[in-house]
């Protein structure tokens, strides 16, 4: 009997171990979850915040750049309009940093913007012609006038110290329309008119090449092929009688794309400052319009004036000459017709108005 | 309440703090990059009317001339009556002049011997359902010249540029 309740005391004692053994298990697994569970909401927590100030950094800096983008182009763009009312002049823009922009034309106006960026202004107001991408910290802007024979605007011509003129055959009077052509280039913006100096060419990123016959001569093609030009962009232009031709290449291409007529050869200087035939023809659709539209309002001026004056005065008479040749002037442009000879005479009216101490058409 | 659920609540608690603090911070940072952005579009609006004034001051339609060379120093008083008549009754020449001149008032005035004034182009009449966010006026002095008789009158172009609100 004593040993059989000493069995069942040590049965017991032996249970109870077993529950306590369990129970201690159950504690300790409890503290195990309850560890894992803090360890993974710190872990998404501090990745969520992680990400958001991520998110936060990159906005503010994407937001800085804009900021920056915008008022380099709005800068540039009171700069560029400063130049526009200063006619005959070559302004150099100068940078401790990189100016990068480029210039587009289309049917909805000329824009000015930060390449691989949204940002741009518009400058549907100015007459721009650059020759490719403005990529230095040294930006050349040299404006001309345009008359027709009337002053209608002045033209921007923009281009940078990565770009190079190579007129060939411009440094002799051999080819007097190459020849003046050179001379038209400004002082200042990189240019030559003699063959090609293989190193001066290394520095630059653009190339204009201007000749008088296509193709191109052989020095110019040998180094071509030996890639002086091949990781360039380049322009060729062709003047002759006929009229201005041009063929493009990026850095891209081994070579030049088809050699396209362009316009007459008065418009090579513009050609030179295009990067493409289709920015050359929406640019010089601007020129038409503004041509179009300054001539509208001398029309009207002429015949207002004329009123002014009694019947066969000798003023008014050459004023309504001058307003018909005015009025040549907006039909041609509208019907894509060639008004030469309408400059021509209202040059002579003009004078014929100066020399009757009338007032002028223009 | 166990000790565990409290210690839920407690990281909870921090959370929230930190997020309401981070709130503020960027409440705070944004009205700061507001106020700044303000203050450069009120520049480029300043800007713009300088750059609208000098545009037109200096546009050959407007500008005197003399022997056919452009006088940008005076203005010529038939070119003015010729271009408000063709902006009010020439809507290609309206077009072509929106860019420049779309929301600005171009008013000019003769002082001297006699005072008159001529408005150009009246924005306000044309924009009445935009919510305009600021003017900025721009006068310069200008002589206006009569081209029949060569008499130059003292006169000011002004240029009033209105800033849209978006």
């Amino acid at each position: 009997m004593q040993l059989l309740a000493l069995y069942k005391v040590f049965e017991n004692k032996k249970l109870l171990n077993i529950k306590i053994e369990k129970h201690n298990m159950r504690i300790s697994k409890r503290g195990q979850v309850s560890d894992q569970f803090n360890w993974l909401f710190v872990v998404i927590a501090g990745g969520v915040i992680l990400l958001f100030f991520f998110f936060v950094i990159v906005q503010i800096q994407a937001a800085g750049e804009a900021k920056l983008h915008a008022v380099v182009l709005g800068n540039m763009d009171a700069i560029l309009t400063g130049s526009q009312v200063s006619p005959n002049t070559l302004n150099r823009i100068e940078s401790s940093e990189t100016l990068r922009f480029d210039i587009s034309c289309d049917d909805f106006g000329s824009v000015m913007s930060v390449p691989k960026t949204q940002s741009q202004v518009d400058i549907s107001r100015k007459i721009v012609f650059a020759p490719g991408i403005i990529g230095s910290n040294q930006i050349y802007v040299y404006v001309k006038p345009i008359e027709k024979p009337m002053y209608v605007d002045n033209v921007i011509y923009l281009t940078d110290t990565r770009t190079f003129f190579l007129v060939m055959g411009g440094n002799s009077t051999s080819n007097l329309q190459l020849n003046s052509l050179y001379l038209q280039i400004p002082d200042g913006i990189p240019k030559a008119g003699g063959p090609i100096i293989e190193d001066r060419l290394r520095a630059y990123n653009t190339i204009v090449i201007v000749n008088a016959s296509g193709p191109l001569d052989t020095l110019t093609w040998n180094h071509f092929g030996e890639g002086i030009l091949r990781r360039k962009n380049a322009n060729w232009i062709t003047v002759n009688a006929s009229g201005v031709y041009m063929a493009t290449k990026t850095d891209r291409q081994s070579e030049f794309g088809t050699s396209e007529l362009v316009g007459i050869a008065d418009q090579a200087f513009q050609v030179m400052f295009s990067k493409n035939k289709k920015f050359f023809e929406c640019t010089q659709g601007k020129i038409n319009e503004r041509t179009k539209v300054v001539a509208k309002v001398y029309e009207r001026r002429s015949e207002q004036l004329a009123a002014r004056y009694i019947s066969g005065n000798p003023c008014q008479f050459q004023l309504n000459l001058a307003k018909d040749r005015f009025g040549d002037i907006v039909n041609k442009i509208t019907n894509d017709q060639n008004y030469t000879a309408e400059i021509t005479n209202l040059r002579n009216i003009n004078n014929e108005l100066i020399l009757l101490t009338c007032p002028t058409a223009y | 309440m166990k000790k565990a659920q409290i210690r839920i609540f407690e990281s909870i608690a921090v959370l929230v703090i930190f997020i309401i603090f981070v709130a503020i911070g960027l409440r705070f940072y944004t009205t700061a990059q507001m106020n700044d952005l303000r203050k450069v579009a009120a520049e480029f609006s300043e800007l713009d009317a300088v750059k609208v004034t000098l545009l037109l001051s200096h546009m050959p339609e407007l500008a005197c001339s003399f022997e056919g060379r452009p006088d940008s120093s005076c203005m010529d008083l038939e070119k003015i009556n010729a271009m408000k008549y063709l902006l009010n009754n020439t809507p290609w020449v309206f077009e072509h002049y929106l860019p420049i001149i779309g929301l600005s008032d171009v008013i000019v005035t003769e002082l001297y011997p006699a005072t008159d004034t001529i408005m150009l182009h009246n924005a306000s009449i044309q924009n009445t359902s935009l919510r305009i966010a600021r003017v900025t006026s721009l006068t310069i002095p200008k002589n206006i010249q009569d081209p029949e008789t060569g008499y130059k009158k003292i006169g000011t172009f002004t240029v009033k540029t209105s800033a849209v609100r978006r």
